[in-house]
């Protein structure tokens, strides 16, 4: 009887890591990610989403109740891009649509550690730069024993890169239009074969292509081009942008851009059709004249600010304060950028740009239970994450992260 | 033509005499660089000096002001490790010899190196400038302005401390005789055994010429030897750049072994872990960059594996006097950003400005100019935009030597000039 009751306790726990939680948090100093300015409240989690903002009553000793007195409460942080995570970021073959992320992540690495303890709870993970078509993303949070438990997105979108490996800029873009066209020939032969041979097509093209015996190989670009999600394109000079922009054009695909800095240039283009972008996470380019040899210090995301662009930044665990999205967002209003634009830039604008904003981004009534509790305003500089919660449910603690304690000894 | 050329003369003594006027610099907060800060503070400044430095908003008569408004002033910061002004590759490190005690960095200063300009942007205006670190004895340290009146970078004073390499770095190249394989590359160190060998060896080397010479006078100096005997005998510090525990407690044996009187441990990203010798003696610390085991890109990744931005407070706590250094600009990353991670991982606020500006100045020896804003010191300013603790803040304005010479950098520029009228801040 003992045994089983044990057995039975065990499953229930490992059951619990998929389930949502309720979870009030009183007397905390929200920012709720609309804008930048922290409002004295309390937040009400109920089956894992936000169901109160503000004054929330009394509710019972069933629901866990965590104090936030003088601690700011703000969204978890949204990292639009990164490749880390997986044990190797690209394959050798650069045309790889077929492949996913799924297959190479590691829950068990240390960088999702880190993002917790950072702060940063839900992230796209994608395959690197070094490929043409790389391959499926996934929308993760960074806590998970599985990766279906991390799992929030299985299918965010596909990995394009407009920067070649060895440089060679035509090649590079003729092999990816020359993918694109022999997709979307296949894709026009289909329609009118599965026309033809009467397949009865239920218009869900994950069956269909199925049903019509489609090879696994080609299934993603031809979901690609017909809209079911979009590519994820890098892009590290401003005609890659230009080029991005006409090749989503014609082959009718969804764009979500990641510029790197090198790619201020297609900023005014960008903020006259209104195209919002991913920005990485290196802020500051140094530009010589060719002509007088000066060097010229630019700001990007400056740049793409006054162009009127709407952008989300990333981090970069290669770097001091660039690895923390909380830096990141302090270094923008460094650089005379509005604090509401900055915050958003971590949390509202990246969750929307990974198709995630009706969910998260914001601490608003209706969107996941997704919260950091920090002892510090997050552009202080001195802030750590005291609790991460997702969902409902506290994932991360500082008291009881050995890793902190053994670094910066007793009292850190 | 020679009336024009006698006016233009007397037009440019006209504007020296002009700029060698008493200034006042008048900011929000003034942060004089040992935990007192004035609210609001004016420094009087003239002849490139400071004169005077006090609170509130007396000003003397006749005296130009430059009002900062709501910024807060800092003293120029100072960088007490790094390579900056040394052009990557043979300037930086002499790789003909492991043994280059008389390398000095002074001579070797390139003042156009575009990293003085970064660091000039990011407010440090005094740098220990160090020779690279592939030599073992590897030569004199200078301390360097990143600026000055009428003038570009410069030394400021010469052969302050001579540095030591222990570790993995200076067997960076050499290789072992090996498969027939020989060339100039092969020769110690080939590891850190090496290192230890070829210090001590060198340091024996100079007391024997000091007992030959105490029986035959006639015998000829030798600049290695020069050096080493300054150092036994308390002229000139070591800075010995040790990262990691085992190379840290190799320096302090060798002090003790040869009665080195003044220490200082450089880089030395586990330094908090032997706090307690450093302590016991006497060695102050010259903290590195936190900088990410991913990005290290010395000898091995293991010696970072250790870094903490707690090290400041650990071993202020144990009572040794540490500075905070960071080596250059990498990618838009500061001496300022390094300060700030301290302060997070608990260096109490008030007093950290130190870690950047009179300890630095203390350990590198020349405090007497700069790292405070204190009467007598150079007239070497920096201003924030807010807290200078606070990575919101940037820096706006920059004064060496009496001469401003940052205004409006790239991502603050000039406000546009209101009905032709020039806004000055």
């Amino acid at each position: 009887m003992a045994r089983s009751l044990r057995v039975g306790l065990v499953l229930l726990c490992a059951a619990a890591a998929a389930v949502a939680q309720d979870l009030v948090v009183r007397n905390a100093r929200i920012i709720s990610g609309k804008d930048a300015v922290a409002v004295r409240g309390s937040i009400l989690i109920e089956d894992g989403r936000i169901s109160r903002i503000g004054r929330v009553g009394s509710t019972g000793s069933m629901v866990p109740e965590i104090d936030a007195a003088g601690r700011f409460v703000t969204p978890g942080f949204v990292l639009a891009e990164t490749s880390q995570g997986l044990s190797r970021s690209n394959e050798r073959m650069d045309v790889v649509p077929f492949l996913s992320v799924l297959d190479d992540l590691d829950p068990g690495s240390g960088f999702f550690e880190d993002s917790l303890r950072d702060g940063h709870l839900t992230m796209l993970v994608v395959p690197g730069d070094r490929t043409v078509i790389g391959g499926m993303g996934r929308i993760v949070h960074a806590y998970g024993l599985t990766i279906e438990d991390m799992t929030v997105v299985p299918e965010p979108g596909l990995k394009i890169s407009m920067i070649p490996a060895d440089g060679n800029r035509a090649a590079h873009v003729s092999r990816l239009r020359r993918t694109l066209e022999k997709a979307r020939n296949r894709l026009e032969y289909l329609k009118e074969a599965g026309e033809l041979d009467e397949v009865e097509l239920t218009g869900n093209w994950d069956v269909d292509l199925e049903r019509m015996q489609v090879a696994i190989q080609e299934r993603a670009m031809l979901r690609l081009l017909k809209g079911d999600y979009p590519a994820l394109v890098s892009c590290g000079t401003p005609g890659d942008v230009v080029q991005a922009v006409r090749l989503g054009e014609e082959f009718g695909l969804r764009l979500r851009l990641v510029c790197e800095p090198t790619t201020w240039r297609a900023a005014s283009y960008l903020g006259e059709r209104d195209i919002p972008v991913i920005l990485r996470s290196r802020f500051e380019i140094e530009e010589e004249d060719p002509e007088t040899g000066e060097k010229v210090r630019r700001v990007v995301p400056r740049i793409f600010h006054e162009e009127g662009v709407r952008f989300a930044v990333c981090s970069s665990p290669s770097g001091l304060g660039r690895r923390y999205l909380w830096y990141q967002g302090a270094s923008l209003v460094r650089y005379g950028i509005p604090e509401d634009v900055a915050f958003r830039a971590i949390t509202a604008v990246p969750a929307e740009l990974i198709g995630l904003g009706e969910r998260k981004g914001t601490l608003e009534a209706g969107k996941d239970g997704d919260l950091l509790i920090l002892t510090d305003h997050p552009f202080s500089g001195r802030a750590w994450v005291d609790r991460a919660v997702i969902g409902g449910r506290v994932v991360y603690r500082r008291d009881r992260d050995p890793r902190l304690t053994e670094v910066f000894g007793a009292g850190g | 033509m020679r009336v024009m050329l006698m006016a233009a003369a007397a037009v440019l003594v006209g504007l020296s005499v002009h700029a060698q006027e008493v200034q006042a610099v008048k900011a929000a907060r003034v942060h004089l660089g040992n935990g007192h800060v004035l609210e609001p503070g004016v420094i009087l400044v003239a002849e490139g000096r400071i004169r005077a430095v006090s609170q509130g908003e007396s000003l003397p008569e006749g005296v130009e002001l430059r009002d900062l408004g709501s910024f807060e002033v800092t003293p120029g910061l100072v960088d007490a490790y790094t390579h900056a002004g040394l052009p990557r590759g043979p300037n930086e490190n002499e790789e003909g010899s492991e043994m280059t005690p008389a390398f000095r960095a002074a001579t070797a200063l390139d003042p156009a190196d575009e990293e003085l300009e970064r660091l000039l942007a990011a407010g440090i205006t005094t740098l220990g400038v160090h020779p690279g670190i592939r030599n073992v004895l590897a030569g004199l340290a200078c301390a360097v302005k990143t600026a000055g009146a009428g003038r570009g970078p410069h030394v400021l004073a010469g052969d302050l401390a001579l540095e030591i390499n222990l570790g993995s770095d200076p067997r960076l190249g050499n290789r072992s005789p090996g498969f027939g394989w020989a060339g100039w590359r092969t020769r110690l160190p080939t590891s850190r055994m090496d290192v230890v060998f070829l210090v001590r060896d060198a340091f024996q080397d100079a007391l024997a010429w000091r007992k030959a010479r105490r029986k035959d006078p006639g015998l000829q100096p030798v600049p290695q030897h020069t050096i080493l005997l300054r150092v036994l005998d308390g002229e000139l510090p070591v800075h010995w750049l040790a990262r990691r525990q085992a190379d840290i407690e190799t320096a302090l044996r060798l002090a003790r072994e040869f009665s080195i009187p003044h220490n200082v441990v450089v880089d030395c990203w586990e330094a908090h872990r032997v706090a307690e010798l450093l302590s016991r003696d006497g060695v102050d610390v010259l903290h590195g960059p936190f900088i990410h085991p991913r990005n290290h890109w010395g000898g091995r990744r293991e010696e970072a594996l250790h870094f903490s931005p707690a090290a400041p407070r650990l071993l202020r706590q144990a009572g040794v006097q540490t500075a905070l250094a960071h080596g250059g600009v990498e990618r838009g990353e500061t001496l300022m950003d390094g300060l700030r991670f301290a302060v997070r991982a608990g260096f109490p606020a008030g007093e950290a400005l130190s870690l950047v500006t009179a300890e630095p100045a203390r350990i590198l020896g020349v405090a007497d100019r700069v790292g405070l804003l204190a009467e007598g010191r150079d007239a070497d300013l920096v201003a924030f935009d807010g807290d200078p603790l606070a990575p919101t803040s940037a820096v706006r304005w920059v004064m060496v030597e009496g001469r401003v010479v940052l205004e409006h950098p790239a991502e603050h520029p000039a406000p546009e000039p209101e009905s032709g009228t020039e806004v000055e801040k």
